[in-house]
This record gives structure tokens, sequence and C-alpha cells, in this order.
């Protein structure tokens, strides 16, 4: 997800961003008509979406919770990898939630 | 000791765990049973019942059992604790007593790992720690830049 992509550029290179980017772009279609597919994806996308920019509306009432356990798991994690794999978990109980909601 | 409470665990009964662990007994033992045996089992195994009805360490007007935990065992001078109690709360009961706006996100992510299948209560909690973890570290942030109600409540 583009939120994480964050965390993995933290502090690299700008030419490494730059190929990050366009690698990013170009698989953005190919992730988007996956999103149109699968309903809970499509609603992850949106809380994503309003957790990672600041909103004046919030219309996705779990955006803030899942912000801030974002951040903390930055702030208690050694690198982005753990990161990463301690963000999937938050998203696997996220997705787990709503594909029963 | 010995810490009882209601099995299927949800908000509070994952983050007053937490707390115990980290705050009030580093050498707790965590027992999880059906809702109506928690009071005879705690009797019989000299266990400290918590967020059950009627107890000390429970649900009291509209604050929660982690919050009655904080009290109890002076955690309360401890801001970060605090909040951190705000967002339980607002995760756990209806959030009118704070309306704290990160209580949905905490609550939909707790009920989901209820759905990753985990074999009990005990492998839930040891799982979901790391979401408390990561709350207190955002709450001890917020603190130092002097924002005790969080980044979100205006």
């Amino acid at each position: 997800m583009l939120w994480e992509s964050h965390m993995v550029l933290a502090g690299q290179e700008e030419a490494l961003i730059q190929r990050f980017l366009v690698q990013v772009d170009s698989s953005y279609g190919e992730i988007l008509s996956e999103l149109e597919k699968d309903p809970v994806l499509h609603r992850i996308a949106r809380i994503v979406d309003e957790a990672d920019v600041v909103q004046e509306v919030t219309l996705e009432a779990t955006a803030p919770g899942l912000d801030l356990i974002c951040r903390g798991i930055r702030l208690i994690s050694p690198d982005d990898w753990v990161a990463l794999e301690r963000g999937r978990l938050i998203y696997d109980a996220l997705y787990a939630q709503l594909a029963v909601e | 000791m010995k810490w009882i409470t209601r099995e299927r665990v949800k908000v509070d009964r994952v983050a007053c765990p937490w707390l115990i662990k980290k705050f009030v007994d580093k050498d707790a033992e965590f027992l999880f049973v059906p809702a109506d045996q928690v009071m005879d089992i705690a009797a019989r195994e000299g266990a400290i019942p918590y967020d059950v009805k009627g107890v000390e360490l429970g649900h009291h007007g509209k604050e929660c059992s982690f919050e009655a935990i904080l009290k109890k065992y002076n955690l309360a001078n401890d801001p970060a604790l605090v909040l951190l109690g705000k967002i339980v709360n607002g995760a756990d009961t209806d959030n009118t007593l704070w309306n704290q706006p990160e209580g949905p996100g905490l609550e939909a992510i707790a009920e989901g790992f209820r759905h990753l299948g985990y074999k009990d209560d005990h492998e839930q909690n040891a799982a979901e720690w790391i979401v408390y973890d990561a709350l207190y570290a955002y709450c001890q942030e917020m603190v130092r830049q002097g924002k005790l109600d969080g980044d979100f409540k205006s």
C-alpha cells in the first residue's frame, strides 16, 4: 500500500526513491483494478486515504485510530521492515473486521 | 498474582492484561473463563477479577476497567497512560465520555483480531499487545508535544 511506502522511502537516496515511485505508478493501475473486485479492499483504501491525509471532515470513523496505531508502530519498530511486518498484522485485523461487517 | 476475566476478549480485556503485565505485576498470570464462572474461579484460585460486572476493577459510570486499574494502582500520574485510557474507553464503550476520535479505529482493529484465527484468548492477547505498545508510544509522543488529548481531538 502507498501508506506503507513512506516508511520504506524514509532516509533513502533520491535516485532510489524516484525508481521506486516509477514502479509504484506502473503497478498502481493493477492495484486499482484489484480494488474494484474486492469491496473490503476498496473500503480499506478509503480509510487509508483518510488516515494518510489531514482532512477537515472524517467520513471513515476508523481512520484516526488506524493512523495513530501505525504512527505508534513506527515509533516502536527498530527498522522499516519490522514496522511493515507489524503493520501488516494491523491491516489483517482491519480487513477481517470489515469483511465480517 | 493470578488475574481473571471473561473469555472471548475484545478491547478492555486485551488492554487491561497489557497494562497489568507492563505496569502492575510483571509475573501476572491470566485466566479467561466463561462469564458466569469468573467469580467462583476467582475465589477458588485466589485470582483478582477485572472487567467483570460489580468488581472494583470494572466499569464505573462511563469509565472502563482500564481506567479503574489506572486509579487503583496509582498509574494516573502518567499522562500517556491516561490518554491511552481515554482511547481504550472510546473503543470499549459508546465513546460519549471522552469522545476520542481514535476510539472507532481501535475498536475495529480489536474486533478484527478476534477473526484472525488465534486458538485462544492467551494467543490473541500475545499477538495483539503490539497494538497497545504502539498506542502507548504514540501517547507518550503526544504528551511530549503537549497534546494531552492526542492529535485528533479538537
